[in-house]
């Protein structure tokens, strides 16, 4: 499924879509602070603490989810490894930025008690694609970098023949 | 006086009062929580927290989980700041340092024992012995209450044992007074010592066991799941149900399938006589049904566990079913006329914290499905009645009665939106008293005349209507609803009711009528400005919170001649105030209360004098 793999196109698309979504849970911390701002009973009262909780979490993953993006898109062309390995993180880290915050979001209405509403069950689920997104993508990463196949330049196609263990150190 | 000791004794859960006294220096234990080594499974409100947070945070603002608390800076009210204070010939002072609150007292079950040497009429003995008591220091452990007024138990040293300070603060007056001075007491009669142990344990704690020997002495072992009202005093021990709801399966199997939990209690789902008996295990006038459970009660604690069916374990007192508990029966026969200071004369309860007794006599009641929380939740509402959103007014009643509803003014026959069409007002009128006030009755009747003259009890009209006589109400009832006009009296029909009740009734009786004199539904109705000469007897009255309401009630009509007057000042003092406010001449925005007032707008003293010397001195106690 990756054998053409656009690194550069699957970069792009990342980037693009961490800084949308940064926008959009900067947005929705923008709502947060009015909540508070307007003191806003079915958000502050001590009885909501649950909901205050749920969409506090999901303002905060979904933040850092979207930073995530942006840096995986960033270092993609860096990461080698086969393609395989470098798609399935990247549609594992997309399915994991969206469930997580949803699922705190979803789940922040219809509390009841101190339980989250069904949508909570969109987070166990969010997390293991994040956390196989993030073992993944460690996974793909190699020493060394091959550029070929995004910039196909013959320069960056020729591999590094691997130093041997302690050289640099000898040389030091 | 002995009449009047045994009273408090059974009432407040004391059969026997130890005079035991302790050699060398007290070895005080604490009460603390979540103590109660028992069987019962009960966990703590803090286990309920992170399931149920609304549930948590409206009992946490509320006065049943302040009504016991641990003595510390933040739930002492009381000013203990270098504070001297005397009662009954005896010096208490006052400490507070570094966060903990402590009393210098003479030693109190050496006093105890003065007393006793003394009542045995060995009165040269008594000093001799009073003479060598010596000074002690006690910390003070735990407080009761933060609403109207907060008392102070400090330890006798004998087990976990605490002892009342003889004092309580009021609150909104900021200023100590003696505690016996707060209940509506006869002013001859001496307590015996509260101990909270024995006598509020029960109800002011969740799972307490006193743990006394057989027979209620010894040092007693108290333990107990939570001082205070807490959760598990109306769900039920949930230390099991904590543990199970541990699961968030289980919790969203419960939540998503909407089937109750059977590991613990909702009131709610019990019906409407069982969700009542939840509240009436501690607002209820009760006690055992014989002395073998008694003393089982002192050990054990309350048999009784939400859910269960109340009258299995507990006799809830009523004059007409004495012959159901041995034990109540046997005190009402050492203590005749006991009843009559509980009771009206029909079974209507007369005190507060007792509703439930009231309930249980009301015809709404009957049906099975009205129950305490039709208008409460202990989960809502203001925290001062924890009545329901909206039931505060006529949607209470209107909840089951649409039809008066839609009735109106046809019904009520006063202007839709006056006081007077407030089913409230007519239909549960403050005819109970305590807290220095007077609280509505819990058993929903119609007003009448006739009761009024049977009982006793004052009628919703007279009540708002203070300046109109008994007999103008019987004329309106019988006008408007058909109701025969009994056989009246002269007095019934010549001097406004209101000011008779003041001035004649029995302490339970003026206490109420001294709190309408400033209750506003009752000032609009009845005009202002010609209350204050008719409240200056009740200045003078031997009942201190007879006083104290009068005071309260003459000062909100601006009563100038007062001065700084108060209702504790010695006799001489008050007399003079007394006399000085009945011969005010009144001046007021409406008519004057008929009978009472001559031509010149001053009081008819005559008529005053003949009242004052009609009045009800029969003992009265006022059991809260």
């Amino acid at each position: 499924m990756a054998e053409g793999l656009d690194r550069g196109a699957l970069a792009h698309n990342h980037i693009r879509f961490g800084w949308l979504m940064l926008a959009a849970f900067a947005t929705v911390g923008i709502v947060l602070e009015a909540l508070h701002a307007f003191k806003a009973g079915w958000y502050l009262e001590e009885a909501y603490a649950t909901r205050r909780l749920m969409f506090t979490l999901g303002h905060a993953h979904g933040a850092l989810l979207s930073i995530v993006n942006v840096l995986f898109g960033v270092v993609a062309a860096a990461i080698g490894g086969g393609p395989t390995r470098l798609v399935l993180a990247s549609r594992l880290l997309s399915v994991a930025t969206i469930l997580l915050p949803a699922g705190f979001f979803i789940g922040g209405f219809g509390i009841r008690g101190g339980d989250p509403g069904v949508g909570v069950f969109l987070v166990p689920f969010g997390a293991a694609c994040a956390v196989a997104a993030f073992v993944t993508a460690g996974l793909a990463t190699k020493p060394v970098v091959a550029a070929s196949e995004t910039a196909g330049s013959a320069k960056a196609a020729v591999r590094r023949k691997p130093r041997r263990r302690g050289a640099s150190a000898r040389r030091r | 006086m002995l009449a009047g000791m045994a009273t408090i004794a059974l009432t407040a859960g004391v059969l026997r009062v130890p005079f035991e006294t302790h050699g060398g220096a007290p070895r005080p234990k604490e009460i603390r929580d979540g103590e109660i080594a028992n069987p019962l499974g009960f966990g703590t409100s803090d286990s309920c927290l992170p399931c149920h947070p609304r549930e948590h945070s409206t009992w946490m603002s509320g006065f049943h989980r302040t009504m016991t608390q641990f003595a510390k800076p933040g739930t002492v009210l009381g000013d203990f700041d270098d504070i001297t204070l005397y009662f009954d010939g005896r010096e208490y002072r006052l400490r507070q340092r570094g966060g903990t609150y402590r009393v210098e007292l003479s030693d109190p079950d050496m006093v105890d024992r003065a007393v006793a040497i003394a009542e045995s009429g060995d009165m040269r003995a008594a000093q001799e012995f009073a003479s060598g008591i010596p000074r002690v220091e006690r910390p003070i452990a735990m407080t009761t209450g933060s609403h109207h007024y907060q008392l102070y138990w400090y330890p006798s040293g004998n087990g976990r044992e605490q002892y009342m300070l003889p004092f309580a603060y009021l609150i909104e007056d900021g200023r100590w007074v003696p505690r016996i001075a707060v209940f509506l007491t006869p002013p001859d009669l001496r307590e015996p010592r509260k101990v909270w142990n024995r006598d509020c344990l029960p109800c002011h704690s969740t799972g307490g066991r006193p743990q006394y020997e057989p027979g209620g002495g010894g040092a007693p072992d108290t333990r107990l799941a939570e001082v205070g009202i807490a959760c598990e005093a109306c769900h039920g021990p949930a230390a099991e149900h904590a543990f199970r709801n541990r699961n968030p399966l289980m919790r969203y199997w419960n939540h998503l399938s909407g089937v109750a939990d059977p590991s613990v209690v909702q009131p709610l789902d019990l019906g409407g006589q069982r969700g009542s008996q939840v509240c009436g295990q501690c607002h209820s006038l009760n006690t055992q049904y014989n002395g073998e459970d008694w003393a089982r009660s002192l050990r054990d604690g309350s048999v009784y566990l939400p859910g269960d069916d109340l009258e299995e374990s507990t006799y809830v007192v009523h004059p007409s079913t004495l012959d159901r508990s041995p034990l109540m029966q046997g005190f009402a026969r050492d203590r005749p006329g006991v009843l009559d200071e509980w009771f009206w004369p029909d079974g209507e309860i007369r005190v507060v914290g007792r509703e439930y007794n009231g309930l249980l006599e009301s015809p709404c009641f009957e049906g099975g499905q009205f129950s305490c929380l039709s208008c409460h939740s202990i989960h809502g509402g203001m925290p001062e009645d924890r009545l329901k959103e909206g039931m505060r007014g006529d949607a209470a009643c209107t909840q089951c009665h649409a039809e008066v509803a839609s009735d109106g003014a046809a019904h009520t026959h006063h202007s839709a939106d006056s006081e007077g069409s407030r089913c409230m007002n007519c239909h549960m009128p403050h005819t109970s008293y305590g807290l220095l006030k007077a609280s509505r009755s819990h058993t929903v009747t119609s007003p009448s005349v006739a009761a009024q003259l049977s009982t006793g009890r004052p009628n919703a009209c007279n009540l708002c209507h203070l300046d109109r006589t008994l007999g103008w109400a019987a004329t309106w009832l019988e006008r408007w609803y058909g109701s025969p006009v009994p056989s009246l009296g002269p007095e019934h029909t010549r001097a406004a009711a209101a000011p008779a009740w003041l001035l004649r009734g029995d302490a339970g009786l003026r206490a109420l009528a001294a709190w309408h004199f400033s209750w506003g539904p009752a000032l609009t109705a009845s005009g202002m400005g010609w209350q204050s000469p008719l409240l200056a007897p009740a200045l003078d009255d031997p009942y201190d919170a007879v006083r104290y309401i009068a005071a309260r009630s003459a000062r909100r009509h601006g009563a100038p001649d007062m001065g700084a007057y108060d209702f504790l000042d010695p006799p001489q003092r008050r007399q003079a105030v007394a006399r000085r406010l009945m011969r005010e001449r009144v001046r007021t925005d409406g008519g004057l209360p008929e009978g009472l007032f001559g031509a010149d707008g001053t009081l008819d003293l005559a008529v005053i004098e003949q009242f004052t010397t009609e009045r009800d001195e029969r003992p009265v106690y006022l059991v809260e």
